[in-house]
């Protein structure tokens, strides 16, 4: 029975061998079918790149802190641009130079000194204006007065110890001149520095401006503070502050 | 008697040709049923091959065909690519289906188709498990995109929500952190973490800044701000970096199982 189940797969084996052999070998069958493209394409399916790039920083609203320095900024700026064209249009001041009574101190460092202060880069000058000293009437008149003719200025508005200014006059009280006032020793202020103060004080006046008070002890005082009568707990300074450069007499605004 | 004696013999010498040639032609007949149908059973294993080969090209050519240009286009390919998972998973079964006739192996034919037919699962699910991996980053790199966008939304933020946002981030960097993804995505994970931390760190200094009205810092934190977020997009790029030779892999494997071969 063995043998002849050798015989059986035996024939078996040639006739499939034949009969397979006559079919379609897998491999060529495999390669009949047209190979799909795409793989490079699948790349495609990634939303990752495109994903991240819809993400943006979100609008961010400025602090309130940062909106109000910015707005002082933005009008410190203008100030400056105003104080800018200000300087822009230059100004020319007249201004003649005389004296009253019995004159004993130099009437040319009163000159030299009374110009250099009104034209001195910290002075009135900041604004635009260059005073032009003229032989004979100008725009106003810079008196140095002994001072007991003072008042003959004016009898209600000046008087013999100080300073002051009457229309078109800017009087320098002689006295004051020569000695400052014994406040302004007692404090140490240089007679130099009086000298400047009291001639941008009153001249200060003919622009326009009236007295002022100290802004706060230790900060500088203001020029049209009464700086020969008390500091105030204010620095001295013989110089106009920057919000004081403007003036009613020039048309120069206020900054 | 003689006669009689030498006729029986003759009957039963008779007899056993006739018995020998019987069981000769009976056994004719079943080797011969058994080669009819051994031949019809290797056909048809071959008819089986080939239609689990064609379904597989099929829903490979669909599925590598469908366009990917949008959200709902691309989960749609990702599907139909996974459907071709389950086919080629299929294949490994036609190979073993004739086991009482496999001991034909011996025959050329036959051990032709069935060392075919291994050879091609074989290759199917080397391109099946590289599409697998391809597929699988494609996804997780969706996940890392999906967390990012949670906190993408342009919503403007105001000195009160900069912390929140600081938080949101925090949050993020969090998850991005405990996503399990696959290996292929280590370095893009890795990445996307730090970026997410240099916006949480921006977005916490800002608001720092912003409390202490410091403007200096606030102003430079928006720059770092403004450059973290211009990072973010480098997370794209190592993505896009580590599939290329997933890719590249699986082009291989794609032309192993479905190109010209001998």
């Amino acid at each position: 029975m063995c043998r002849l189940c050798n015989v059986a797969y035996s024939s078996a084996g040639v006739v499939l061998a034949i009969s397979s052999g006559a079919g379609i070998p897998l491999g060529s069958l495999v390669s009949t079918l047209g190979p799909p493209s795409g793989v490079s394409e699948l790349s495609q399916l990634q939303t990752l790149p495109e994903d991240i790039k819809s993400i943006k920083l979100p609008p961010i609203k400025e602090p309130q802190w940062l909106v109000d320095q910015k707005a002082a900024e933005r009008a410190a700026a203008a100030a400056a641009g105003l104080r800018a064209a200000n300087l822009a249009q230059k100004v020319t001041v007249t201004y003649s130079v005389s004296t009253k009574g019995a004159i004993t101190a130099s009437l040319a460092e009163f000159k030299q000194l009374a110009n250099a202060t009104l034209n001195d880069d910290r002075g009135w000058a900041r604004m635009g204006v260059i005073f032009k000293e003229v032989a004979s009437a100008g725009d106003f008149t810079l008196v140095l007065s002994e001072a007991s003719q003072v008042p003959s200025f004016s009898a209600g508005g000046c008087d013999a110890e100080y300073s002051c200014r009457a229309g078109r006059y800017v009087v320098i009280n002689q006295d004051r001149w020569v000695g400052a006032t014994a406040s302004w020793n007692s404090a140490g202020g240089s007679l130099r520095d009086y000298r400047h103060m009291v001639v941008n004080h009153e001249t200060g006046h003919w622009l326009g401006h009236s007295h002022e008070n100290c802004g706060g002890a230790g900060q500088p005082a203001s020029v049209m503070q009464q700086q020969s009568i008390s500091l105030q707990g204010c620095k001295f300074n013989p110089w106009p502050l920057s919000s004081e450069l403007w003036s009613t007499q020039l048309g120069i605004k206020r900054i | 008697m003689k006669r009689i004696r030498k006729s029986k013999s003759n009957i039963f010498a008779h007899k056993k040709v006739w018995f020998i040639g019987g069981g000769l032609v009976l056994a004719a007949l079943l080797v011969g049923g058994f080669v009819a149908w051994s031949n019809y059973a290797w056909g048809d294993y071959e008819k089986t091959y080939t239609a689990w080969h064609q379904e597989l090209d099929a829903k490979n050519s669909t599925a590598f065909g469908l366009p990917a240009s949008n959200s709902s286009e691309k989960t749609k390919k990702i599907n139909a690519l996974k459907s071709v998972y389950v086919v080629a998973d299929k294949g490994r079964a036609n190979c073993d289906r004739y086991g009482w006739i496999h001991w034909q192996q011996f025959i050329g034919a036959v051990k032709f188709k069935l060392d075919g037919c291994e050879e091609e699962v074989k290759r199917a699910q080397s391109f099946v498990s590289d599409l697998r991996v391809v597929v699988d980053h494609v996804d997780a790199e969706a996940k890392i995109a999906s967390t990012l966008k949670k906190v993408g939304v342009a919503k403007e933020v105001d000195e009160v929500s900069l912390k929140t946002t600081s938080a949101q981030w925090t949050k993020v960097v969090s998850e991005l952190q405990t996503q399990k993804l696959p290996k292929s995505l280590a370095a893009t994970q890795k990445l996307a973490v730090e970026k997410a931390k240099a916006i949480e760190a921006a977005w916490q200094a800002l608001a720092t800044a912003s409390e202490a009205k410091d403007r200096d810092k606030y102003e430079a934190t928006l720059g770092q701000l403004t450059t973290a977020y211009g990072e973010l997009e480098k997370v794209g790029l190592q993505g896009s970096a580590s599939l290329q030779p997933l890719l590249d892999s699986l082009q291989k494997t794609h032309s192993q199982a479905f190109g010209e071969h001998k």
